[in-house]
């Protein structure tokens, strides 16, 4: 996982034109948080502030999309590690009110990452944001299995450490 | 120790072979697993979840339309934003390039309604109540097409499933067969060749021990053959290194008693060995046994008085079938009896240092007894099989102690059984051996006219014989010999070398008699007979060999000889052949 800066300028104008259209739509949209929830403890993170945390980045493939793709976010241990949670299984829920249970230290190991943002852009709700758990695929294709596929939860809007 | 690596080798690729099809096995049953599950579960699924975000959807837009307010304006933003997302799922990625592959009229349906969404994606994020009717229209539109088209979709694929479990079925079954078929094989195999094994290896470990057997007899027997060899080859040294005057006579008894040794042990060779050919004519003569008896205790009285021991015949359980005259006529083979009686009483007086050895003769019913009972060192009892097998002395030592092929019990034995009957042997170490010989009991009855089976031997001059003969016979020495003896049965003695010469002498000269040697260079004795027959000669003509077989007795009477004296041959034996035909003359 290495920083990735703008490469181009033609980069920069699609960004500029994405951001364009995100500035049109924010007014209308409201903002996403993820609700971290450990005991009785709840952190609220904005969609926008969670890349910002440690400024991490992922760039994978995913079994859903076809190009490999730049995402921004922070990996699971360090999120846990900034807010110092520990615990042996996540209960990740979507906006759907679909609730997956993700076996912390396994997820970990393979370096689960939630991200927030494609290519600096915050994901949208059909992109599969606000938050998404994925995992190094491109590093780590034997992590292309179902287990992982199932702990890969979109659309991500709560995630209860146990 | 080669064998059993061997066999380990053979088990070890046994098992691993076995473990190898079981992990096959279990692999197959664990694909076949996942399988079923990718079909039953993944794209279902994931193709039914759109249908339902599009139901979602076509809630919200009726709830905003019904009322319009920012919560439902956003919900319903929400679940357009979760249709477009389960749209996109299904044509992105690995599920989007199955749904193009197995259904793309679908996928293209699909590709059409994010085309849709992406072409108004600003004015849907805006949700005017105008765009959500719109949407509603479409998104009902999409949702019927959308539940045709999935039932058309569930309905193949359910087909296919069923067409692919059938063949995941027909597979494994077919495998599980092959794998037991396999496992049927190789243990078949396994077991036949471990059969095969077993067999070649008691093969090998009887021909071991035959040959061992063999060369153990072979060294006895040079052993037994070199000793008396020695005592001939000693004496005539001994007799030539001794001035004429002196008396040889003491000499003269150990060349006799070597020379007959050596007969003796070539004799049980060539019993044996015809034994084991199976060639037994078997003669039922009347004869007395009781005679036969004595005779062969005479032969050894000498030798057992020398020893010290007491050689006796008792006949006292014989008394209600003896006769008047201590005869006991009874029919059957003397000349096998006479050998298996010699064999045990001289086995007897060879294995007794001091006390007595009784032979007892009885008859009870139709079974005829003859016990050869002695005092001497006895058998073990581990040992007493071993007697009776060829060349089985109890151990080497005792070869070496008390000499003698080892053959003696094995022809007892065998000619026992020949004669209907059996031989046994009681015996404890250190007190002494009884051998039973068991026979059938024919008496007779009739008073018969018998000569006496054992020719007496007589101290006195052989009277002489005359008459011209011709002795045929190439070997130099035994030329001598035989010239030797038949000047001294006063006789007159022509030689021919070979047959040819024969032939001639026959047709110069006029013989008496003809002693023909068998085997010979340029013409052998039995081609001579038949030319000197054919020239209608009527001599005598006497085979005189060292081939004593049957077939070649057979073949001297074919043709056209009268006798058959074996070589060697001793004095009297000559004079006795000889004699019947110069008395018939």
């Amino acid at each position: 996982m290495k920083a990735r800066e703008p490469k181009s300028i033609k980069r920069f104008c699609l960004n500029g034109f994405l951001s364009a259209i995100l500035l049109l739509c924010t007014g209308i949209v409201s903002a996403y948080e993820l609700t971290l929830i450990h005991q009785n403890q709840t952190h609220s993170i904005e969609q926008s502030s969670l890349k910002e945390i440690n400024g991490q980045t992922l760039e994978t493939i995913t079994p859903w999309t076809d190009n490999p793709l730049t995402f921004q976010g922070i990996s699971l241990a360090s999120l846990l590690a900034k807010y110092k949670i520990k615990g042996r299984i996540a209960k990740a829920k979507a906006l759907n009110d679909y609730v997956v249970e993700i076996d912390l230290q396994e997820a970990i190991e393979a370096n689960a990452f939630i991200v927030s943002h494609i290519d600096n852009q915050p994901m949208k709700v059909r992109n599969k944001g606000p938050f998404w758990i994925i995992f190094p695929w491109s590093e780590k294709p034997e992590l292309n299995d179902r287990k992982y596929q199932d702990w890969s939860i979109w659309q991500m809007v709560e995630l209860k450490i146990e | 120790m080669k064998r059993y690596s061997i066999f380990s080798i053979w088990l070890f690729l046994l098992i691993g072979v076995s473990i190898w099809l079981a992990i096959i096995f279990v692999r197959i049953s664990t694909e076949t697993q996942n399988y079923s599950a990718i079909i039953t579960d993944n794209r279902p699924w994931h193709l039914s979840q759109l249908q339902i975000e599009m139901e979602r959807l076509n809630s919200a837009l009726l709830t905003y339309q019904h009322t319009p307010t920012k919560d439902t304006q956003t919900k319903a933003i929400l679940r357009m934003e979760l249709m477009w997302n389960r749209a996109e799922v299904l044509i992105g990625g690995a599920a989007g390039k199955d749904l193009n592959h197995y259904d793309p009229t679908s996928y293209q349906f699909i590709i059409n309604i994010q085309s849709y969404l992406s072409e108004h994606e600003n004015s849907l994020y805006r949700m005017s109540e105008k765009t959500a009717r719109q949407l509603a229209v479409e998104n009902n539109r999409w949702s019927a097409e959308y539940q045709l088209r999935m039932g058309e979709v569930f309905q193949r694929s359910y087909s296919n499933f069923h067409d692919i479990a059938a063949q995941v079925q027909d597979t494994y079954r077919v495998t599980k067969n092959l794998v037991v078929a396999l496992g049927l094989v190789i243990f078949v195999l396994s077991f036949v060749l471990y059969q095969e094994f077993q067999r070649s290896r008691k093969l090998r470990i009887s021909a071991e021990r035959a040959s061992k057997t063999k060369s153990q007899f072979l060294a006895n027997m040079s052993h037994e053959i070199r000793t008396p060899l020695n005592g001939i080859i000693g004496s005539i040294q001994l007799m030539r290194a001794t001035p004429k005057a002196d008396d040889c006579s003491a000499l003269m008894d150990t060349l006799e008693q070597s020379s007959e040794a050596l007969l003796a042990q070539i004799n049980d060779v060539l019993d044996y060995s015809r034994m084991e050919s199976e060639k037994h004519v078997i003669e039922h003569v009347p004869f007395d046994l009781v005679g036969l008896a004595r005779a062969v205790i005479s032969i050894y009285s000498a030798q057992a008085t020398n020893k010290g021991l007491d050689l006796t015949l008792n006949t006292e359980e014989l008394a209600t079938v003896l006769r008047t005259d201590n005869q006991l006529i009874i029919l059957g083979d003397p000349s096998k009896l006479r050998q298996i009686l010699l064999n045990l009483i001289s086995n007897a007086i060879k294995f007794t240092e001091e006390g007595k050895i009784s032979i007892s003769i009885a008859a009870i019913e139709d079974e005829l007894t003859i016990r050869v009972k002695d005092s001497g060192v006895g058998i073990s009892s581990e040992n007493l099989d071993a007697i009776f097998k060829p060349f089985g002395q109890e151990d080497s030592s005792i070869s070496r102690r008390f000499g003698g092929s080892g053959l003696g019990l094995t022809i007892s034995k065998k000619l026992t059984e020949v004669l209907n009957g059996s031989l046994t042997v009681n015996s404890k170490p250190d007190h002494g051996s009884t051998f039973i010989v068991t026979l059938p009991f024919n008496p007779v009855e009739e008073d018969v006219l018998l000569t006496s089976e054992v020719p007496t031997k007589t101290e006195e001059a052989i009277p002489l014989l005359s008459g011209k003969v011709l002795l045929v016979e190439d070997n130099a020495v035994n030329q001598k010999i035989a010239k030797a003896m038949l000047t001294k049965l006063g006789l007159t003695v022509s030689v021919a070398n070979n047959g040819n010469e024969a032939v001639s002498a026959v047709v110069e000269d006029r013989f008496d008699l003809i002693l023909m040697d068998l085997q010979m260079p340029e013409k052998d004795g039995i081609q001579a007979a038949k030319e000197i027959r054919a020239f209608g000669y009527d001599m005598p003509i006497v085979a005189l060999t060292a081939n004593t077989t049957i077939e070649s007795q057979q073949s001297c009477f074919d043709a056209g000889m009268v006798g058959f004296i074996s070589k060697p041959f001793k004095l009297d034996s000559l004079h006795s052949a000889l004699k019947l035909h110069f008395d018939a003359m």
